[in-house]
């Protein structure tokens, strides 16, 4: 890896990106990302929709990968790939995670469906949610993915690839203007 | 009874309810790993405290950023405060938000939205 590591460097300053993890998302990691990302938030104020899309995108893998791991408490938590980059006037945040194939289908399904969804439908459907699921439901991906939708400047994309063991590759992408329009 | 008082992380918000003054805080950041497994013993103290006094209540929210699973426990507690209000009970909800921070004023302008509680926005 080490004689490759030019080669991997060269390839995301390509793509222009800006911060990378791979591996299990903790919730330090987050944590420590969090402090960051808001001292630079007093200066850009998108910056806050930025991270809360990156909270929701890697809670998501956190919770729901395929493949896991155990942080330091020993508690398994998801592995997966999360990415903010640019892409012009635009930062594009995405995460990466395994998942069985009828759930990839599934979440393909609704990301289709949210983004058929104008602003003041996603507010609404998102109320509902919120009044609907008890508090100690589902650890929350359907009002996440909503959240995200909702504050994204551009439709979400989505990309399924076939992966190892029988499990799909699902990738999820939301973008936001850097400076609000 | 007694105060419940639980320091803020850099993930969870300090929660301070003082059963006194029935001023009832919850001020920070709130990303929790399990939002329930933080929340589930604020909103037990809350609803202990509701139905053992009698006094008036302050629910005084102060977030500088919360999550998706937090804004189910913000629903959770107006729905509460609601039920709280219809039985009689005195209730102001405040909602605290940075004065350069739309979204955080939104985000408690429709989470409040529909419920029959006092609400108050409170730039600071």
């Amino acid at each position: 890896m080490t004689s490759d590591l030019l080669e991997f460097y060269k390839n995301m300053d390509a793509a222009r990106i800006l911060f990378a993890f791979k591996g299990t998302i903790s919730q330090n990691m987050l944590t420590q990302l969090s402090v960051v990302l808001k001292q630079q938030a007093h200066e850009e104020p998108q910056m806050q929709i930025l991270f809360g899309i990156f909270i929701e995108l890697s809670q998501n893998v956190r919770h729901y990968s395929a493949e896991q791991s155990v942080d330091t408490q020993g508690k398994p938590y998801g592995v997966g790939v999360v990415t903010v980059s640019e892409e012009g006037a635009v930062y594009s945040i995405s995460s990466g995670n395994a998942v069985a194939p009828e759930t990839a289908e599934r979440m393909a399904q609704y990301c289709q469906w949210l983004n058929t969804l104008d602003k003041a439908a996603l507010q609404r459907l998102y109320k509902q949610r919120l009044l609907e699921d008890p508090p100690e439901g589902s650890k929350g991906a359907g009002v996440g993915l909503i959240e995200i939708a909702r504050r994204s400047d551009f439709p979400l994309q989505f990309h399924i690839r076939d992966y190892k063991n029988n499990l799909k590759f699902l990738i999820l992408n939301a973008r936001v203007h850097k400076t609000a329009p | 009874m007694e105060a419940l008082v639980i320091p803020a992380t850099d993930n969870t918000p300090l929660i301070d309810f003082n059963p006194e003054t029935g001023e009832l805080w919850i001020i920070g950041e709130s990303f929790p790993d399990l939002a329930h497994e933080f929340y589930r013993p604020v909103v037990e103290w809350f609803q202990t405290y509701v139905a053992s006094t009698r006094g008036p209540i302050f629910l005084k929210f102060k977030f500088s950023y919360f999550n998706t699973s937090t804004s189910k426990y913000i629903i959770n507690f107006f729905s509460l405060a609601e039920g709280a209000v219809a039985a009689g009970r005195s209730i102001e909800v405040e909602w605290y938000y940075p004065a350069h921070d739309d979204n955080i004023k939104q985000n408690g302008i429709e989470l409040s939205d529909g419920f029959n509680i006092v609400f108050s926005l409170k730039p600071y």
